[in-house]
């Protein structure tokens, strides 16, 4: 049999060193590993326990039951089970609901609300947008709510998509969405995915609280937390036209930051697993930003064919968007 | 460090009494296998930063799915395809956020580290790290589990379900290239010859 090259030189020594300094850490990581299980009983374990259990021992087991409904999951595992219960999902609608508040100058706010549905196979999207600007928010007599955008966006693989302006009353087309990895900006899908991929981390968890009816429970998580934090998604709505001035930016749902190395706060329900709302906050030195996607229904049979869009009555279609040069 | 197993408790008692909810059994479970579970996160992930991260993952994410696994006795494999996936997951956003320099700076970190020991090995580890990232898999997987396992060869090629033989292949190609990438010749005076 070959024998084990073993010499001692620099290479094994240097690589001995690197890995006892892990291997020293071995207890440590241990012991975090069974406190994470301690307080997180996986359920099939007890029901197999209950399966086992005497009949005179049922006071005992209800017990056990009674305990492990009350106990909260620990952070890593309740992300888990999120992450295997999004892994399932295959469409669900939402809405988003962002609001942006700048005091620099005289102050003004920008509410967007977005309502909208995905399909996993093929990948469609359908949403509105509507975003209303209060000026002058930092002086005695603010401006006027107005209404300054309302679109719509019809998104199918394969097909080209459409956008509607609903105030101004045109429409035109965009190019075929790719892949559900490219829709992200006014949709929870590039959260989700990174979810489902499980790439994040658990910074802590947020506790409960009631939301939509229901307990929901809180988990402060890091989207793709192996680099520095950079400014992965809007914070300053410089796309936001001043008053008076025209809007340059449909804010495409297609297009739009991936969420990277964002802190987001996870609500979700633990009956099915499933998040009830995702929470994000960016601040700055004149402005704060809060962007929020509820309402969710997951799994709702949408037929592919409603994502599939038809030029309204009366509506002019463009032969190319009016913001996009390169389109 | 480990605990020495009970030489009467097998896997499959491990995994049979982790179910009925005991968890030091898990951590048994824990002691005997984190040594394959490091090596399998270091080769296929590249990360050595990453390894203590991904082992706990790997590790919470088998007990959670404890349940589905049918063969008890073959946990040991088991996990491993856990670590495995774990590791290429984190791979894969690792490629999607090009952070190639992030293990740079791993590395960087683990020598600056007040822990560090001599400041003469300091380099001579960073540049061995580096230089496994261009080992095949295999021997990356290889030298990582002799390392983890404290350079006992029958543990190390246990730990990651090698044969002997498959497992000696594997490290001293491993070495080999290495010390040719770091200029160390197997002939060089501190060079001792030790029996495996």
């Amino acid at each position: 049999m070959t024998e084990i090259d073993a010499q001692n030189d620099a290479v094994v020594e240097a690589l001995k060193a690197a890995h006892d300094r892990v291997s020293l850490r071995h207890d440590a990581g241990r012991r975090r590993l069974l406190d994470g299980l301690a307080t997180d009983p996986e359920p099939s374990v007890l029901r197999r326990g209950l399966l086992f259990s005497s009949v005179g021992a049922t006071a005992l087991v209800a017990a056990f039951v009674l305990l492990w409904v009350a106990s909260p999951p620990s952070a890593a595992f309740a992300m888990e089970r999120v992450a295997d219960a999004l892994q399932r999902v295959a469409s669900f609608n939402y809405r988003m609901d962002e609001t942006y508040a700048s005091t620099e100058g005289e102050g003004r706010t920008i509410e967007s609300v977005f309502e909208g549905r995905w399909r996993r196979e093929p990948v469609c999207l359908w949403g509105t947008m509507k975003l209303w600007e209060s000026p002058a928010t930092a002086t005695e007599h603010p401006g006027p709510r107005r209404l300054i955008v309302d679109v719509e966006e019809f998104h199918r693989a394969g097909e080209r998509g459409m956008i509607i302006d609903h105030l101004k009353r045109h429409c035109w087309r965009t190019p075929s969405i790719g892949s559900e990895g490219t829709m992200r900006g006014g949709t929870p899908v590039a959260i989700i995915s990174k979810v489902q991929g499980r790439r994040w981390r658990v910074l802590r968890e947020l506790g409960k609280k009631q939301l939509e009816g229901r307990e929901a429970r809180g988990l402060l998580i890091f989207l793709d937390g192996s680099q520095p934090a950079v400014d992965a998604a809007p914070g300053k709505r410089d796309d936001v036209p001043a008053e008076g001035e025209e809007w340059t930016d449909t804010g495409d749902l297609a297009d739009g930051a991936d969420w990277a190395n964002t802190e987001v706060e996870l609500w979700y329900d633990p009956q099915t697993d499933l998040p009830i709302e995702f929470v994000n906050t960016r601040t700055g030195d004149d402005f704060e930003t809060v962007t929020r996607y509820s309402g969710f229904d997951w799994n709702t049979d949408f037929e592919p064919e409603s994502f599939t869009p038809a030029t309204p009555e009366a509506y002019r279609e463009l032969e190319r968007s009016p913001f996009a040069d390169d389109e | 460090m480990p605990d020495s197993p009970s030489p009467a408790e097998s896997d499959a008692d491990r995994v049979r009494s982790a179910l009925a909810g005991d968890r030091e059994a898990f951590g048994r479970l824990y002691d005997r296998h984190a040594a394959g579970v490091r090596a399998v996160a270091g080769a296929v992930s590249k990360d050595w930063d990453a390894i203590e991260d991904l082992t706990q993952e790997t590790f919470v994410r088998a007990y959670s799915r404890l349940a589905s696994l049918r063969k008890p006795e073959g946990f040991g494999e088991w996990v491993r395809g856990v670590a495995r996936q774990v590791a290429r997951e984190r791979l894969r956003a690792l490629r999607r956020q090009a952070v190639t320099t992030t293990n740079r700076a791993a590395v960087e970190g683990l020598a600056s580290s007040p822990e560090s020991p001599r400041a003469d090995h300091l380099d001579e580890t960073k540049r061995a790290l580096e230089a496994m990232r261009d080992l095949a898999e295999a021997e990356r997987l290889a030298v990582h589990a002799y390392f983890f396992n404290e350079e006992r060869s029958a543990e190390a090629a246990r730990s990651i379900g090698l044969s002997r033989s498959g497992f000696y292949a594997a490290f001293n190609r491993g070495m080999a290239r290495l010390r040719r990438r770091l200029g160390v010749t197997p002939d060089s005076p501190s060079a001792v010859r030790r029996s495996p």
